[in-house]
């Protein structure tokens, strides 16, 4: 998240009570897997379908779907520098870069999937990924011209997961989360395994953070884990009967928004631990939120797999 | 508030005025049970019909060519749910293992076989991964093992839309009402979990697809949203919800979402192209399993009557709640489907969900007396003995049990045992009251039989299907199976086996070459009787080798060859005629000759009956004066010998009495014919010998008995007996047109291949066979099938 939004995060966390409601223009006939965006009226939502790869660029209710090369696998996540400096990345080693024209395909060097993509800036950034219950990991760094491979040693991955899922970093701080509970720290170009509790046994799937000291991570593929970071460990909990969660997004130092199976979202207090259910009009799973620090969290979901049936949400605080 | 509305709450309010009455539980629904392995009296025809085709894809044996595999534990969803019918649970010999890792920061992690299994121990692999070993390993780093044995899966569909109130109407997991009994739910993607030991699962589709995976290896893609919507239980809350658009009718919905399994398709890379079910047979077999009816309660007569009333004074009835209330009705299921800390002697420290290591689901009682052996690894097969493991918020209860006088004890039990599936239980797998097969039937006797002959016969059957528990000392502490059908019972009782009961041998190749026999000797058992704990090979071992199980049709027959008939076709250094043929007589211990086994290794049926029920059931048997075979001690705690001479005796007139494999009619006789004449001009038949004279005539088993160098000159294999590493008895041919697979190894799924697999001494032969053109090879093939 860019560090100028932190200040109007307190302000939102401010509030009023939440609303939700159904971006219709792009909920339908695609499955979204992505949300990301360099402002409030400047919001990408990505997923795809048969064909491929998907991407609709808007915000609130004014949406227009942008043509993506032909061949791009499924788009499952987006991260931008800005209106006119996008990534995206996707299944089969799909990579794009939006300039503000148009989408071009970036050279990977891998065909499996890609989860995952985040950049402290456009020549540092990283994309991860694997190829579920295949081989290991794929962790992909940019410098700003290409894609270059680092490959976790099983020191760095004790765990024998296959796949990262996501990446996300604030004030320097770098993690990268995924399968059987993986968190690994980013050090410059090195990588770290870190321990995240006895109840780290379940795939953590996404991550948000609003500093060095307060990251959230959420996952679990049946029953819900949430991870918080305090700037020197990870603690898990495994809040009782609640569905797996794919996606967080903070609106705040001691806020987060989450989503998961069957629609499921709420809120997750860091200070207590406490997840607080919000209704929604989906069933669908949610796979990512984003939020624009001014209190507005977008939340897509969907199916992937026929019919590829697809949801957006915006939750307002204003 | 109408006066329907009203009526429920103000019948409710008046009986929670009143304790319940000791032993009194109640109507139940009529329509939502019956018989073991019946369908729901409701059905409509179009799910009868479903039902019977999800019976057949229960029954289906998967093959390599159709997927199963590359790693795997079983070849058919009824090999783990078959008893005492399709749909039911198993013995011990199917048990299964989990495992896991628990690592410094003390997550529990599923450990791996062979890939991702979530935890399940494959014991068979094919194909090129793994190294080519054909027992996957279980990692070093694992350090939690604990045992399954499969669960019935009767009544599922009543349990599956059960709504969450309903289950959590009985949670008290702070123990609020001071009973000692604090059951709680287990959840699932949010759901209240019903099925699994553990309860850890919500979904049928799921608990159906993910043993498919896990131990069949076939791969599957969910069902679609339309089957999902014509299932039996309702499962399209999702895109239902979806297109609602309204929360309050995704609330309403939900509750039938826990049929429902969101999960992506299943893949492996056996080479067969995913999915290796169609969504169609899932959607069949998931409808089958949920159309099961819930056992039946038989009528109440004075005995259970007052063992209902023992039942709850004692306290079962806290946990094993007689009845929950469904959309169909009340269901005797005796369960609240809860978690309950089982204590330390039960405790398998395997989370699942939000269960714990010392948590179980309080198992259903419907239908208990016929689903025996008993508890989460199967460690009683005595419902008195289940009744005794119990531990935890359990202890009281068993505490008062203990302290009941015999015959208050017999009542409950005998209780519990009427609980459904009473006319239905057998020691084994053969229905109560099944005759024997006839003369020239499939598992019939050589010679027909009346009075006490057909009562020693039966009697024998009876005890060769008998299922051997914990209690009767199986184990040594090593085992494969429970009984001796375990493993010989295709297509009937005394017959072959398929894949998934393979005995695993292993061995040593020494720095110099040789074959030495691992410490624990050469089989590398599937099963132990100690829980917590996974059979592995020695750690130098580098040979696995998969064998198959032969039938034993005719077994008497060619007992009463005598042996210098085998001897006369031997011709050891090929000085004789110099056809490249070198048959050995197998000599074994006492200078006798072997004729069972793969390797002849072993010489008469007595002791062909001793070494199998010593080194595959783990049972020690009592000394017998001229025999050799067989443990007179092993090391599972039990007393031994654990059978008797008569028990020995009276198996091994069983198998003296079984007829040979009846001739299967040629579908195509010319071919057949011509088949038989290549058969001899090929060369076949120079091992294969037709006949060979027994002393009440000739024995037509296709074979000479003697031991043929017929695997690569490069191949490694097991020394046994007389065989070398790379040499076999020639496998008797009839009966091979019901028996397959083929070969030692199970490798060959027809009789072409296992043709075209022979090497060494066979190689001229099989030669000639690749030679032919391809109307010959089939007639060979239907000749071979007319066996």
């Amino acid at each position: 998240m860019p560090r100028l939004l932190a200040p109007l995060l307190l302000l939102a966390g401010c509030g009023g009570p939440a609303t939700w409601s159904t971006l219709d223009a792009v909920s339908g006939d695609a499955a979204l897997s992505g949300v990301w965006g360099s402002g409030p009226d400047d919001v990408w939502i990505v997923g795809g379908d048969t064909t491929g790869g998907r991407a609709f660029h808007g915000s609130a209710d004014n949406w227009a779907e942008e043509d993506v090369p032909d061949g791009s696998g499924l788009l499952v996540w987006a991260y931008g520098f800005g209106p006119d400096d996008v990534f995206a990345v996707g299944r089969g080693g799909t990579a794009l870069r939006w300039d503000g024209q148009a989408w071009a395909n970036l050279p990977t060097g891998t065909t499996e999937d890609l989860w995952g993509v985040f950049g402290f800036a456009n020549d540092d950034l990283w994309a991860v990924g694997g190829n579920v219950g295949d081989d290991v990991p794929v962790l992909l760094h940019w410098d700003g011209s290409s894609f270059s491979p680092v490959t976790l040693m099983p020191t760095q991955n004790n765990r024998s997961a296959t796949s990262l899922f996501k990446v996300w970093g604030v004030d320097g701080t770098l993690f990268a989360v995924g399968e059987r509970g993986l968190i690994v720290q980013g050090l410059g170009t090195e990588w770290q395994q870190v321990a995240a509790g006895s109840k780290a046994d379940d795939d953590f799937v996404s991550l948000w953070g609003t500093s060095a000291d307060q990251m959230v991570a959420v996952g679990g593929r049946s029953n819900a884990r949430v991870a918080t970071w305090d700037g020197s460990a990870w603690d898990t909990l495994a809040p009782s009967g609640v569905g797996g969660l794919n996606a967080v997004a903070m609106e705040g130092p001691e806020t987060a928004v989450v989503g998961g199976v069957y629609g499921y979202v709420g809120t997750f207090d860091v200070a207590t631990g406490a997840l607080t259910p919000e209704a929604v009009s989906t069933g669908l799973d949610l796979h990512a939120m984003w939020s624009d620090g001014l209190g507005n969290t977008y939340a897509v979901g969907g199916v992937f797999a026929e019919p590829f049936d697809g949801v957006a949400l915006l939750r307002s605080t204003r | 508030m109408g006066l329907r509305t009203l009526l429920p709450l103000f019948l409710t309010a008046l009986v929670a005025c009143h304790p319940p009455v000791p032993g009194e539980h109640g109507a139940y629904s009529m329509e939502a049970t019956g018989a073991l392995g019946d369908p729901v009296g409701f059905a409509t025809d179009d799910q009868l019909a479903t039902f019977q085709r999800g019976h057949d894809v229960a029954v289906r044996r998967f093959t390599r060519a159709g997927g199963l595999g590359p790693a795997f534990n079983i070849s058919s969803c009824a090999g783990c749910h078959e008893k005492p019918l399709v749909g039911g649970g198993a013995g011990l010999y199917r048990n299964f293992l989990l495992s896991a890792v628990v690592g410094s920061d003390g997550a529990f992690l599923p450990a791996e076989s062979a890939g991702m299994a979530g935890g399940v121990v494959r014991m068979y692999h094919y194909g090129p991964n793994e190294g080519g070993i054909a027992r996957p390993a279980v990692p070093d780093e694992v350090n939690v093992v604990a045992q399954r044995n499969p669960i019935p899966f009767f009544g599922v569909g009543l349990i599956a839309e059960l709504p969450e109130d309903v289950i959590l109407a009985n949670s008290d997991p702070d123990d609020k009402d001071g009973d000692g009994i604090s059951g709680r739910p287990n959840y699932d993607r949010g759901f209240v979990g019903r099925f699994g030991m553990k309860a850890q699962t919500v979904s049928i589709e799921g608990f159906i697809r993910g043993p498919l995976f896990n131990h069949a290896g076939i791969t599957t893609d969910p069902l679609t949203d339309d089957q999902r919507a014509a299932l039996p239980v309702d499962s399209s809350a999702q895109d239902a919800a979806a297109d609602s658009r309204t929360r309050a009718f995704v609330d309403d919905l939900l509750r039938f979402a826990q049929a429902a399994a969101p999960d992506g398709p299943t893949l492996d890379d056996d080479g067969v192209a995913d999915p290796e079910l169609s969504t169609d047979d899932l959607f069949d077999l998931v409808s089958f399993a949920m159309l099961l009816a819930g056992p039946r309660p038989d009528e109440l007569d004075a005995t259970t009557k007052h063992g209902a009333v023992v039942f709850d004074t004692v306290g079962c009835n806290a946990c094993h709640l007689p009845r929950l209330e469904g959309p169909h009705g009340a269901l005797p299921i005796y369960s609240d489907l809860l978690l309950h800390d089982m204590g330390d002697a039960l405790a398998d420290h395997v989370i699942m969900k939000e269960a714990t290591g010392r948590e179980f689901r309080t198992q259903p009682l419907w239908g208990v007396t016929a689903e025996g052996p008993y508890l989460h690894d199967g460690r009683s097969s005595t419902l008195d003995g289940a009744v005794r493991w119990h531990g935890g918020e359990a202890k009281a209860a068993v505490d008062a049990y203990k302290a009941l006088d015999d015959g208050d004890r017999e009542d409950l039990l005998a209780f519990v045992a009427s609980l459904g599936g009473a006319a239905q239980r057998t020691d084994g797998l053969v229905p109560p009251g099944t005759p024997a097969p006839m003369v020239g039937e499939w598992g019939g006797p050589v010679t027909a039989l009346t009075g006490d002959a057909l009562v020693r016969f039966e009697a024998g059957r009876a005890l060769f299907d008998r299922d051997f528990g914990r209690e009767d000392g199986v184990g040594g502490p090593r085992f494969n199976g429970d009984s001796c059908r375990a493993c010989h019972f295709d297509p009937v009782l005394g017959g072959a086996g398929p894949l998934d009961v393979n005995v695993m041998r292993h061995g040593v190749i020494t720095p110099g070459g040789d074959f030495a026999q691992p410490y624990v000797g050469t089989i590398l058992h599937k099963q132990t009787i100690l829980s917590d704990v996974a059979v592995r090979p020695q750690a130098e071992a580098a040979i696995f080798e998969h064998r198959q199980t032969p039938h034993l049709f005719g077994l008497g027959l060619i007992d009463s060859i005598p042996d210098e008939v085998i001897a006369a076709n031997a011709d050891p250094d090929d000085a004789r005629d110099h056809d490249g043929i070198r048959g050995r007589v197998a000599i074994v211990d006492g200078g006798r000759v072997g004729r069972f086994g793969w390797k002849s290794q072993v010489p008469t049926v007595d002791e062909f009956v001793r070494d199998a029920l010593s080194t595959e059931i783990g049972l020690s048997l009592p000394l017998q004066p001229g025999l050799t075979f067989g443990r007179l001690q092993d090391n599972d705690g039990h007393p031994d010998p654990e059978l008797t001479l008569d028990d020995t005796a009276l198996l091994a007139d069983y198998l003296r009495s079984l007829g040979p494999p009846p001739r299967t009619p040629a579908t195509d006789a010319a071919a057949a014919a011509t088949g038989e004449g290549l058969f001899h001009s090929v060369g076949c038949a120079l091992c294969h010998v037709p006949a060979l004279a027994g002393e009440n005539g000739p024995v037509p088993l296709y074979s000479d008995l003697l031991l043929h160098t017929v695997l690569p000159d490069d191949a490694l294999g097991i020394e046994d007996g007389a065989a070398d590493m790379r040499a076999f008895r020639t496998a008797p041919l009839w009966g091979v047109a019901r028996t397959a697979p083929y070969l030692h190894s199970g490798e060959a799924a027809d009789l072409d291949t296992a043709i075209r697999q022979h090497a060494g001494e066979a190689t001229t032969s099989r030669d000639a066979y690749q030679d032919l053109d391809e109307a010959s090879r089939k007639a060979l093939v239907a000749f071979l099938e007319t066996l």
